[in-house]
This record gives structure tokens, sequence and C-alpha cells, in this order.
């Protein structure tokens, strides 16, 4: 399977999934200028977590790589980051929940043109020689899905788990899940209700004994990442972390979105980092969580 | 070859600096700067009380090249310079503090505090177009810049920086910065601009107006610096659109000792690095020694 992307720095890039090197882990950072798209769809999964489809009006620069982002405008009420779930070419799906303002309107915008800017920060390049383990908290589904589904489509794909609430948060989103990957999700909630009986990182530190020697990628709220960080890195792998935190420019400019004194831009040098690279960040999380519990 | 130069008593390894605006918020952000290269680091514009500046967009690419920006000097207040200067201090850079007021003694205090806290040079910014009460209302005004400059300079010893943007009477402003004690200057700023959505049917920064930098303002920075060099011959930092070493080096020929680099960031972290390689080579192709000998090298034509 190949994939030919390129950049708008005036250089072509072409790569094949299947021959990529493990390191460098990313392709060639790219952007973009505005451009529009018609909100044609937006469906309700559960309770919380809703799935927007976008028909792109201009067509993006360069195709959307695995954990790439967009900003969506919502004239006069928001400027928001966005993770692109599904791309087909003219559309892009995007996977949230109602959090604010922005999210709210999204929720709201069927029949409207909005501006997307992207795809954002750098793609993730596949590891093609290695099984992978996904993991992801909340709506930090939206990047994996995408992943699942090339990975499923590699045969590389070992599980992935997904932890949110409880069963009114999951509704159809393993339904939706396994008809855009062809891939069961194990699911975890907090509350017990359905799947697997705990938080998504109790899960992890059970099966990640058994899986050695594969990649794990994980996205979610940033305690989570740093538990999956620690787990991983204790046993012997460097998973990589899709992070979530505020980006204002989405260019790497505007410094909004720095990760402490690591000095890397979220929006520029990830959104994915190996957790190596951002544990010094991360940390705090960790702390502040086992406080909790 | 050394690319050594020193501008306005700052001595730097080499003439390439951040323009003001582009991550210097943070500790982060500063350490991020000096891997990026740059031989000082310039801080976001810092006013004597933090603000929040406008909401989103507030920074975008245009269709037409560049960026447009209304970040509303957005910024942590005074009180963040002590961990930007030792952010810069721990990695041994020098560190410019960027300062904006809505009057003469908010200067002289934000100015106050960065040589408090051990900072190398101060920038001011009279020349926000976006943020009312502080921008370029002030520096187009040559009484005011006088005033302004003179209430800092005569109360630091820290080199200051004039930060001029276009207006009718830029050359002007100059002379009477370099008049009341400004060591050198910084030409030029974003210019006042407008992008407007033709789906949404309304601009598309927040604040409506914003900032034009990168390329489309090049030929603009050349022209103000060529001739407030010609009229001054003063220590001048050129800043607008420079993106690769001929934009660099066309600055340094029209007048500029040292150079800054924003937009250029959003396409290619390898700027700094390349405008060093390309300088290199055209120093010896003009068999030069020095940047020094190729500073306003197009006056003597």
């Amino acid at each position: 399977m190949a994939e030919t992307l390129s950049t708008d720095v005036g250089k072509e890039v072409e790569y094949k999934l299947h021959k990529l090197p493990k390191i460098p882990l990313y392709e060639e950072e790219r952007f973009g200028t505005l451009k529009h798209a018609k909100v044609v769809k937006v469906r309700r999964l559960s309770r919380k977590y809703l799935l927007a489809e976008l028909e792109l009006i201009e067509p993006f620069d360069i195709p959307p790589g695995p954990a790439q982002f967009v900003m969506i405008w919502l004239p006069g009420i928001d400027y928001m980051p966005m993770s692109i779930t599904e791309y087909d070419g003219s559309r892009i799906t995007i996977f949230f929940s109602i959090r604010g303002e922005g999210t709210r309107a999204l929720a709201n915008s069927t029949g409207k043109v909005v501006g997307v800017v992207g795809p954002l920060g750098k793609a993730l390049a596949i590891n093609a020689k290695s099984s992978h383990l996904l993991v992801a908290g909340g709506t930090g589904l939206a990047p994996i899905i995408r992943l699942a589904k090339e990975l499923n489509d590699l045969g590389l794909l070992t599980a992935v788990i997904w932890g949110t609430r409880g069963a009114e948060d999951v509704g159809e989103v393993p339904v939706y899940f396994r008809e855009v990957t062809g891939f069961e999700l194990s699911v975890c909630t907090e509350d017990c209700s359905v799947g697997y009986c705990g938080r998504a990182t109790d899960l992890v530190s059970e099966v990640l004994p058994k899986f050695e020697g594969g990649e794990v990628i994980v996205a979610g709220p940033n305690d989570m990442l740093a538990t999956v960080a620690d787990l991983g890195i204790k046993a012997g792998t460097d998973p990589v972390l899709i992070l979530e935190s505020m980006v204002e420019c989405g260019l790497g400019i505007c410094g909004s979105c720095i990760l402490g004194k690591t000095g890397l831009r979220l929006c520029r040098d990830g959104p994915a980092f190996r957790a190596s690279e951002v544990m010094g960040y991360l940390t705090k999380y960790l702390l502040s969580r086992s406080e909790v519990e | 070859m050394s690319l050594e130069v020193t501008v306005a008593s700052l001595r730097l390894k080499h003439p390439v600096m951040n323009a003001s605006g582009i991550l210097g918020n943070t500790p982060g952000g500063i350490i991020k700067l000096v891997k990026l290269g740059f031989s000082a680091v310039v801080t976001k514009t810092i006013t004597p009380e933090p603000r929040e500046g406008f909401k989103p967009p507030t920074i975008i690419r245009l269709p037409t090249g560049g960026l447009i920006n209304a970040v509303g000097l957005a910024n942590p207040g005074k009180g963040a310079i002590k961990e930007l200067v030792a952010a810069a201090k721990e990695l041994g850079v020098p560190i410019v503090v960027s300062i904006a007021g809505r009057s003469e003694a908010e200067f002289a205090d934000v100015a106050g505090e960065a040589q408090r806290v051990g900072a190398d040079a101060l920038e001011l910014n009279l020349s926000c177009p976006h943020t009312e009460g502080y921008g370029i209302e002030l520096g187009a005004d040559p009484r005011k810049v006088r005033d302004v400059v003179e209430a800092v300079a005569s109360t630091t010893s820290l080199p200051v920086l004039a930060k001029l943007g276009l207006s009718d009477k830029v050359v002007e402003s100059a002379g009477k910065a370099l008049e009341a004690g400004a060591e050198g200057l910084v030409l030029i700023n974003t210019v006042k601009a407008m992008f407007i959505d033709v789906y949404a049917l309304r601009p598309v920064l927040t604040a409506g107006y914003g900032g034009l930098s990168g390329p489309p303002i090049h030929p603009i920075a050349v022209r103000v610096i060529y001739d407030v060099f010609k009229e001054y011959g003063a220590d001048i930092i050129g800043v607008g659109g420079v993106f690769d070493w001929k934009t660099a080096a066309e600055f340094i020929v029209a007048g500029a000792k040292a150079i800054q680099v924003g937009t250029a960031l959003v396409c290619n972290d390898r700027v700094v690095e390349e405008i060093l390689d390309g300088l290199r080579k055209w120093l010896q192709h003009h068999n030069a020694k020095s940047i020094g000998e190729l500073v306003g090298a197009a006056h003597k034509r």
C-alpha cells in the first residue's frame, strides 16, 4: 500500500507505508491556508459523543496524515483545534463532545459553511514492522480511529482500548468504530456499566506485560497519557503520545501550546511525541493523578 | 569567517534574531527560540499588567502570502520578565525585552523591571497596528516617539531600540528616536491590514484589523531601512518578510546590521541555519571579511 504525500515547502515527499523507517517518527510538517467546508451531517453516537461530517468546498493542499488536525473556524464564535477522524479526499469526519461554545455551535451547524485550516501538525508515520496497541480516553478516540483503520488494513493491530465514564457515553461508539476500522473496540467504563470494569489505564497495565516489543500509541487527557507513558517506559517501551492542549494559532509561533521547558510546540512539533521526549512536561499530571486516587 | 555583529552595543555571534511576538512569552518559548538558532531572543511585547488579548482567530495564513495577526498584545505582564530572562541566561543567549505601555510611565515601569532582572536590551514597541492606545498612532507621531524614548532612555542603562512601523513620518520618527537616546532602530513592524472571508462575509480576525507580516511587506521594509539609513546612518535591525539569505542580505545592503525573522518560521524551522549558510557564501562572493563591510552597500552606488 503506497501513499503519496506532498508538502507546501517546495518538496514532494513520497513514501510507502510499509517501508517507513522507525526513526524519524514523523513525516514532514505541512500547512495550509483557510479553506471552507460545509457541515453536511452531525450524528449523535451517544449522550456525550458526536460525529460531524464536513464536505470540503476547497480541497486540502495535501492529504492529512494520521494524528494531524485542523483548526475549525465558526465565524464570530470560535477557532478550535479538532483531530481528523476520517478523510476520503473530499470529506472529513470529526469525532467530538460538547465542551464549550465552539463545540456546541459545531453540533448545531448542519448546512452551514465553516472555515477549516489544515492539515496541521506532523503526521505520524506508521511503524510497519511492529504490532500496535492503541489506547484512547474520551475524545482522544478521534485520532485513534484513523490510525486503527490504517493499522488494521496493514494487519498490524493487536488491540484498541477506549475508556469513558459509563454505558450512556458509550452508546453507538463501538458500532461506529467497527464500521470504520473493521476492528473491535475494547471498551472500559469507570462506572463498570459496560465492558471492562475500570479505567483504560487499568486495562493497559494488565495487557502491557503480554505485549512485548510492540508500539503503544495513546491519545487522551494528560493524566492518562502520563500514566500510560509511565507504564510503558517501565515495561521497556517508549509509547507515542498524542497530546491535546490549548492550540491558538496552529502555526507554531504564538507560543500557547508550548509544553513547558521541553520547548516543544504541540501544534508544530507534535501533536504526537515519544513519551521520553515529553515526560518532563507530563510528570506533573502523573503526580496530580496519584494524589486523587 | 565570522558572522559576528555588534548592533546597538549588543554583541551577537551572528545577525539573525527572532522578531518580537514569536514564541517569546514563556520560558519554554525562549528555549525553543534558542534551539531554532537565533543569536539573541526577543520577548513578546510586555506591558505592566497581564493582558488576555483577543479571542482566536488571532493569527492566520493569507492566500496572498504571509500572515495577518491581531493578538491584542496578549502577554503575561512585567512579572514574567524575570523567568524569561532567566531562561535565556541559562542558555547563554542575550535577551531583548520588547515593551509597550499606554503612557511614558508605563514604558518606563516595564523597562525598569527588565533592567532589574538582567535583560540585555529593550525594544520599544511603538507600532503595534491593532491594539488601541498602544500602537501605530504612537509611532506615527514623531513627538510622542521622542517623549517615550526619552522617558525610557533617561532611566535605563540598557541599550534602547525603537521599533517603528510604516507611516508617512517613519523617517522623522526614526530621527526623533535617535535624538531621544535610542541606540538602534528596529524597522519595520507589521503593516495594518485586513483579511475578509467571502463566505462568512466578515473579517477573519476577531479584532477585524490586523498586522500583515511575511514576504508581502519585505519590499516596504527595504525601502524604510534604505531611507532611514541614508538619513542617519544609524544602527538598524531590519525586520519584515525575511525568509532566506537573499531577503536578509537585501536588508544588510539597504543599511541593516542585524535581522529579525518571524513569519518564515511558519514554513521553515531551519530558516536561521539556511540564512547563515547563505550569508557566509555571499560574504565570500564579495570578498568581505564581515557583515559590517556590506552594511549599507547599496548607498555607495
